[in-house]
């Protein structure tokens, strides 16, 4: 690891003035540090949001969900009114690594990293959810712009995510063998007959949704109902574990086993 | 209670007996001392700057920058080192034209050329880890890179590029063993022929612990001192010595307690001689460290052949005569033992079965990869893994049913002790019994009922066998020393060295039988050829079966001497007396001497020494017999049902025994179905990491059952067979096994090679689907 110096935030104004040019905020650090220590990554500053208060916790009101950034994945997962409200969140947020990774992991960090394996921005797009930041409020349709790419500017800071829950919901995802990240994980919502399909780990370009299928299901929430839909391998990603025909075959496997599982 | 039922207090100890280990709550509760643990006030701190291409030549231009960056003390090149031979193979085989192969040594530092992605260009040391690590990064090269060898296969074409200009298609060396023209002439008339090619997959070790040493050097003893995790320090010493240009007697190893070796940890690698140089030219220690990501790159890698088997059989499927063709890949050097391993699989090549005839064609072939060596099991697990392939193939192709098969073939229990074709002699085993009691523990009758309980789940299931046996605990010894303590303890120096396996448990088993004294009071000690003059070190699954009875030796000398000693003091005979908790006693009568009164009554210390001498090896032998679901969906496969039966002659502590068998086994289901060395084309390594590189994990891991179903070994005082690698050797061929019968049945795939991962057996279940179709 390069040398770097750590600053802990104790607000969202705090943490905002602190980053500099150079700076990277600390969330979880379960993909920054692992990256740090293998000297691929050399911020001059850290600044940790995981202090802030104003930043954590679920809150539920009926069927309105919000989540602070700095929620950490064994909290989202371990929320009695979550469970209630969205269990398909919940229970995806039990499944994201493992319990060290749960219990530092934030979704915040998640979403804001836009790894495409990981397992929240499925999520994010199947539930509609909105993003908060520091400045402005943003669809998730509109935030997972690419592969670790998203809408946030330079220094903006996610606050929170916020979603009306939906009908029904369900997450399944293959993990790849090795880093047991998601090669092809589906996020299936139901509102109120009009499904979002939401999909992390295949999609070169990050998460996406799959519109496809979401024409094909909604009116006919069932897993025959994905039979003659055809998942595009050419938008895939490929690499040792998994090449684009696999993918775009899990893909469709998950998806039909998600609605199953509604 | 059962027989992994922990003893009660009180209850008399000794061999047989399930004693827990007495090294688990050191280590569980983080209070091991390992290498890294080992601190030095004043210790510098090491980087080696590798080499990021497979195949290139290079210049270093200007060291200046790199020398003179902040905490920076040593940056060392070839050219620093000169005369320093670099470490080399100590494994030279006769090839078949009756000449020795020539040895490219592994350099300590590369002068000129690369020839794999980590080979080592330069060794930095700095006051922090980071500082030498940024130096290192500073260094300029200048790399020309080359066409690279990287397939195993590929290496041996025309066209493929040299690692070697003096070494034609890359041969490293080239043998055959066994009976080649009679195997031939069985060929030329055989009834039956079953071939089949198998890979056998390149597997990085990947220890718990990382490799590392600390390196002093001592101006007043005029020596070295390594501290370094090994399998044997007076091996690594002896391997190190000539790279320093010193005698043995200048360099001292130490091991402490070792996370994990599976044999990767027997050699010696160029980091340590480079740290003990630089501690003596710097006054000071050198500490050095493998991270991770190093060890992807720099440690010993495992397997990695490419084989082809022929066999002749008659009209009934019995075996006639087994041709192999083998390839072995080097990597870039011969590494320590490497041209070893494959020729150590050949002496069981025709394992549990009578086949009159076997030839076994070898090549080693160097490439453009991390150099290969052994690797738990070393050359068994390859040889048994294509063996009880082939033997499932033959089935196939003979309609025959897997037991069917090895119940025609096997070796009839009348006809040990049997000499095998390579001139080993198996003295005892019960192939067909150990395999019936292990299909009727595993309810292989019941198959039918379960498979179809599968496929209500869209699982297909299958069911494999393997009937192996492996030669191990090779001729030779394991002297004990042991020695009364004032304190009426006992120490137990031997030169065998833990790596996990639980050394101490065992033999202090031995010694508290022997003395009748608990297990707190005896403390074994290894690792410190200050303490010990000799030994052989851990490998080849020898440390119990030779070391455990030369404790045992070693114990009774022990307590003959402690009750001389006592008889004068008592004025009693020898035969009058026993040993009894921790003191030895006037049968019949309270009269007694503590061990510590002895100690104290002796002039001078009690000191025994314990040797077997074992002349033939000892062939553990067995049946495992496994179920795998196959995911149709999605190709994933997941081991379900594990059931083994096993001959380890007999049994010193089934706990020990069943965490080496489990063990094993775990690894040989990485190796099916998860792990696997990938490289491109250009000799990078794909799979460099966890994030790539597909390790077990506890839930792709079933319940086990094991039992042993022992015939004492003859060759063996106390009848043990080696357990360190058996799990490793069975259980490769049962899963593979298990799995293309899950997919002979439901697709009529025959074809299948490790690892199984979920992507590769979807794309077989499509290719086979596509062409049904």
């Amino acid at each position: 690891m390069y040398e770097t110096s750590y600053h802990r935030a104790d607000s969202v104004a705090d943490a905002a003035s602190k980053i500099g040019d150079e700076g990277k905020y600390l969330a979880g650090g379960m993909t920054l540090l692992p990256t740090m220590k293998q000297r691929l990554a050399a911020p001059d500053t850290l600044v940790d949001l995981t202090h802030i208060g104003d930043l954590k916790g679920v809150s539920v009101n009926g069927k309105e969900v919000r989540i602070g950034a700095m929620t950490t994945h064994a909290e989202v997962n371990g929320d009695a009114a979550l469970q209630s409200a969205c269990p398909s969140l919940a229970k995806l947020a039990g499944g994201i690594g493992d319990p060290a990774v749960r219990h530092r992991g934030t979704i915040g960090g998640s979403i804001a990293n836009h790894d495409p394996a990981a397992d929240y921005p499925a999520a994010m797009l199947a539930l509609n959810a909105t993003i908060h930041t520091d400045s402005r409020e943003i669809s998730a349709d509109d935030f997972f712009s690419g592969m670790f790419e998203t809408a946030l500017n330079e220094g903006e800071i996610v606050t929170a995510i916020s979603f009306t829950a939906p009908d029904k919901g369900a997450y399944e995802k293959f993990r790849n063998p090795a880093s047991r990240y998601a090669m092809a994980g589906v996020f299936v919502a139901d509102h109120g007959g009009d499904v979002r399909v939401g999909v992390s780990g295949a999609y070169s370009n990050g998460a996406s949704r799959n519109s496809e299928m979401e024409t094909a299901l909604s009116g006919n929430l069932s897993a025959d109902a994905l039979d003659g839909v055809a998942v595009d391998a050419g938008d895939m990603l490929s690499d040792i574990h998994g090449s684009s025909d696999y993918r775009a075959h899990l893909v469709k496997v998950m998806a039909k086993r998600a609605v199953a599982a509604m | 209670m059962n027989a992994h039922t922990p003893l009660q207090f009180g209850k008399k100890i000794g061999m047989g007996q399930a004693v827990t280990r007495t090294e688990d709550a050191q280590f569980i509760t983080g209070a091991g001392r390992y290498t890294d643990d080992v601190k030095r006030d004043n210790a510098l701190h090491a980087a080696v700057l590798r080499s990021p291409y497979a195949h290139a030549k290079f210049t270093i231009g200007d060291l200046d920058v790199a020398r003179g960056m902040a905490g920076v003390h040593l940056v060392m090149t070839a050219s620093d080192i000169e005369g320093h031979p670099g470490i080399t193979c100590q494994a030279v085989q006769q090839q078949i034209d009756g000449t020795k192969h020539p040895v490219k040594d592994i350099p300590l530092l590369c002068a000129d050329t690369v020839r794999h992605v980590g080979d080592a260009v330069a060794f930095v040391v700095a006051e922090s880890i980071a500082q030498a690590q940024e130096a290192a990064e500073a260094i300029e090269v200048d790399y020309e890179m080359l066409d690279p060898a990287i397939d195993t296969e590929g290496a041996l074409a025309d066209d493929a590029p040299p690692v070697y200009e003096d070494r034609p298609n890359n041969i490293a060396f080239e043998t055959e063993h066994g009976n080649s023209d009679k195997t031939a002439e069985i060929f030329a008339n055989a009834p039956k022929v079953t071939e089949l090619k198998l890979i056998n997959n390149r597997l990085v070790c990947n220890y718990m612990e990382m490799r590392g040493c600390v390196a002093e050097w001592s101006d007043e003893e005029d020596r070295y001192t390594l501290t370094v995790g090994s399998q044997g320090v007076h091996g690594m010493r002896d391997a190190i010595t000539p790279c320093l240009k010193v005698d043995k007697a200048q360099l001292r190893v130490i091991t402490p307690d070792v996370g994990g070796g599976f044999g990767t940890k027997v050699f010696a690698y160029r980091e340590y001689p480079l740290a003990l140089l630089a501690a003596k030219a710097l006054g000071r220690p050198v500490k050095w460290r493998c991270d991770r990501s190093e060890h992807f790159v720099a440690d010993a890698h495992g397997r990695d052949n490419v084989v082809t088997m022929r066999m002749a059989m008659d009209e009934n499927g019995r075996f006639l005569a087994l041709d192999v063709d083998l390839i072995a890949a080097m990597g870039a050097y011969l590494h320590q033992f490497a041209p070893y391993i494959p020729t150590l699989g050949t002496t069981i090549a025709t394992g549990v079965y009578d086949i009159p005839a076997c030839r076994f064609h070898i090549r080693g072939v160097y490439t453009h990869t991390t150099p290969t060596d052994a690797y738990r099991g070393a050359g068994r697990p390859e040889a048994i893994y294509a063996l009880e392939r082939l033997v499932d193939q033959c089935a196939r192709d003979m309609s025959m049913k897997p037991d069917e098969i090895r119940r025609l073939n096997a070796i009839p229990d009348s006809a040990f002790p049997y000499k095998t074709v390579f001139g080993r002699t198996y003295d005892t085993g019960e192939v067909t019994a150990h395999m019936d009691q292990c299909m009727k523990v595993a309810d292989w009758d019941g198959f039918d009922t379960r498979a179809e309980e599968s496929r209500k789940s869209g699982k297909l299931r299958g069911i494999g066998m393997s009937t192996y046996i492996e030669a191990c605990a090779f001729a030779g010894s394991e002297p004990a020393k042991l020695e009364l303590k004032d304190d009426g303890t006992v120490q137990l120096l031997i030169g065998t060295q833990s790596n996990g396996q639980g050394h101490k448990t065992a033999y202090a088993q031995f010694v508290a039988e022997a003395l009748d004294l608990d297990m707190g009071s005896i403390e074994v000690r290894q690792g410190d050829t200050d303490e010990l003059e000799s030994g052989g070190g851990t490998g080849g699954s020898r440390s119990i079966p030779l070391g455990g009875v030369s404790v045992q030796r070693g114990s009774q000398a022990l307590a003959e001497m402690i009750k001389e000693a006592a008889a004068e003091k008592l004025e009693a005979s020898v035969g009058d007396l026993e040993l009894s908790e921790g003191s030895v006693r006037i049968v019949g009568t309270d009269r007694k001497l503590t061990f510590a009164d002895v100690a104290a009554a002796t002039s001078e210390t009690l000191k025994a020494t314990g040797e077997f001498k074992q002349a033939e090896a000892t062939y553990p032998n067995g049946t495992h017999i496994c179920e795998v679901e196959v995911d149709e969906a999605t190709g994933e496969t997941q081991v379900v049902k594990y059931t083994i039966v096993d001959d380890f002659g007999a049994t010193v502590n089934p706990i020990l025994l069943a965490g080496q068998v489990h063990g094993g086994v775990v690894q040989s289901i990485g190796q099916c179905i998860m792990e696997e060395t990938v490289y491109d084309d250009d000799g990078q390594l794909i799979s460099a990491s966890f994030m790539d590189y597909r390790m077990p994990r506890a839930e792709d891991i079933p319940d086990f059952h094991f039992e042993t179903r022992n015939v004492p070994s003859t060759t063996n005082a106390l009848g043990i067979k080696g357990a360190g690698e058996a799990g490793t050797i069975g259980a490769t061929p049962c899963v593979m096994n298990a799995i293309v019968d899950a997919v002979y049945r439901s697709h009529g795939i025959e074809h299948v090679d490790m690892p199984v991962t979920p992507q590769s057996m979807w794309q077989l279940m499509s290719q086979a689907a596509k062409k049904a179709a």
